[in-house]
C-alpha cells in the first residue's frame, strides 16, 4: 500500500468493544497462537523420532509450571478456533447472519470452547 | 473500429474476467484445510489426552499402532497449510511496507517447505518403526 496523505477512518480504539468484535479479533489472536504451537509440534516430532535429547527438553520444560500455562493456552486457543471457526463455516455457506443470530452463535462459542478446553484438560490430567 | 482496436479502460479490462490472481484458490484452501481440521484436530488432542503417560516410548508406540501415523502426518500437514494461509493473512492486513511484507511471505514459504519435509520425514520414520 502506497502511504498517502488522505483521511484515515477512525482507529480501533475509538469504537467501544462490541462481543462480536472481540470475538472477531480473538479469532485471529488464537490463529496466530496456534501457528506458534504447529512450529512447536514441528520441533516436538522431530525430536520425537529422530533427537530425543530435544524430545526431553521440551518435555522437561512442558512439565514445568509456565510449560503447562502454554500447553493450556493453546488447548483453550485450540477449542476457541474450533467452534468459532465451524461458525465461521455456517457464515461462508451464508447462514446465521441474522444480528441475533451473530450473538447466539457467539455466546454459543464461547460456551463450547471453555467445556471443550475443560473436558481435554480433564481427560489429559485423569 | 473493430473491439480490438479499442483502448480499454482499466475498467473495461477488468470486467468479466473473475477476481485478480490466487485469491479464489487461497481462500477455498483455508476453507478446505479448515474442514479438514475438525476431525484431525479432535482426533490428535484426545488421542494425546488419553496417553496414560507422556514418555518418549509410550507416544512412539502410539504413533506405530494402526493408522496413527496416517492421521497424524494429515493433521500435521493441513495445520500447517491452514497456519501459512492464515498467517498470509495477516501479514497482508497489517503490514503495509512492501519489502517487508514480500520478505515475510518469502521466509513463511521457506519455513512450510522446511516444516513438511522434516515432519514427512521423522513421521516416515517413526511408522517404519525406529
Amino acid at each position: 500500500m502506497s502511504q498517502s496523505s488522505r483521511p484515515l477512518s477512525p482507529h480501533l480504539q475509538i469504537y467501544k468493544p462490541q462481543i462480536t468484535s472481540t470475538l472477531s479479533i480473538l479469532h485471529r489472536l488464537t490463529g496466530l497462537w496456534l501457528a506458534v504451537a504447529a512450529a512447536i509440534l514441528v520441533l516436538w516430532l522431530y525430536g520425537l523420532a529422530l533427537a530425543p535429547p530435544i524430545f526431553t527438553a521440551l518435555s522437561r520444560f512442558f512439565a514445568s509450571g509456565l510449560g503447562q500455562l502454554l500447553l493450556f493456552s493453546w488447548i483453550l486457543a485450540f477449542s476457541y478456533h474450533l467452534c468459532n471457526g465451524i461458525r465461521h463455516l455456517f457464515w461462508d455457506i451464508g447462514k446465521g447472519f441474522e444480528l441475533p443470530q451473530v450473538y447466539r452463535s457467539g455466546y454459543l462459542v464461547l460456551a463450547a470452547a471453555f467445556i471443550l478446553a475443560g473436558l481435554i484438560w480433564f481427560l489429559a490430567k485423569a | 473500429m473493430n473491439k480490438e482496436q479499442m483502448t480499454p479502460t482499466p475498467l473495461a479490462r477488468a470486467i468479466g474476467l473473475g477476481s485478480a490472481k490466487a485469491g479464489f484458490s487461497h481462500w477455498w484452501l483455508q476453507r478446505l484445510s479448515a474442514v479438514f481440521l475438525i476431525p484431525l484436530g479432535l482426533w490428535f488432542v484426545f488421542s494425546l489426552a488419553a496417553l496414560p503417560e507422556y514418555s518418549l516410548s509410550v507416544i512412539r508406540t502410539w504413533v506405530g499402532e494402526g493408522l496413527n501415523a496416517l492421521w497424524l502426518w494429515l493433521f500435521t500437514i493441513c495445520a500447517l497449510i491452514h497456519a501459512r494461509l492464515g498467517l498470509d493473512v495477516v501479514v497482508e492486513d497489517y503490514i503495509h511496507t512492501r519489502w517487508l511484507e514480500v520478505s515475510i511471505k518469502v521466509l513463511l514459504s521457506l519455513a512450510l517447505a522446511l516444516s513438511v519435509v522434516l515432519v514427512s520425514f521423522a513421521i516416515l520414520t517413526l511408522a517404519r518403526g525406529a
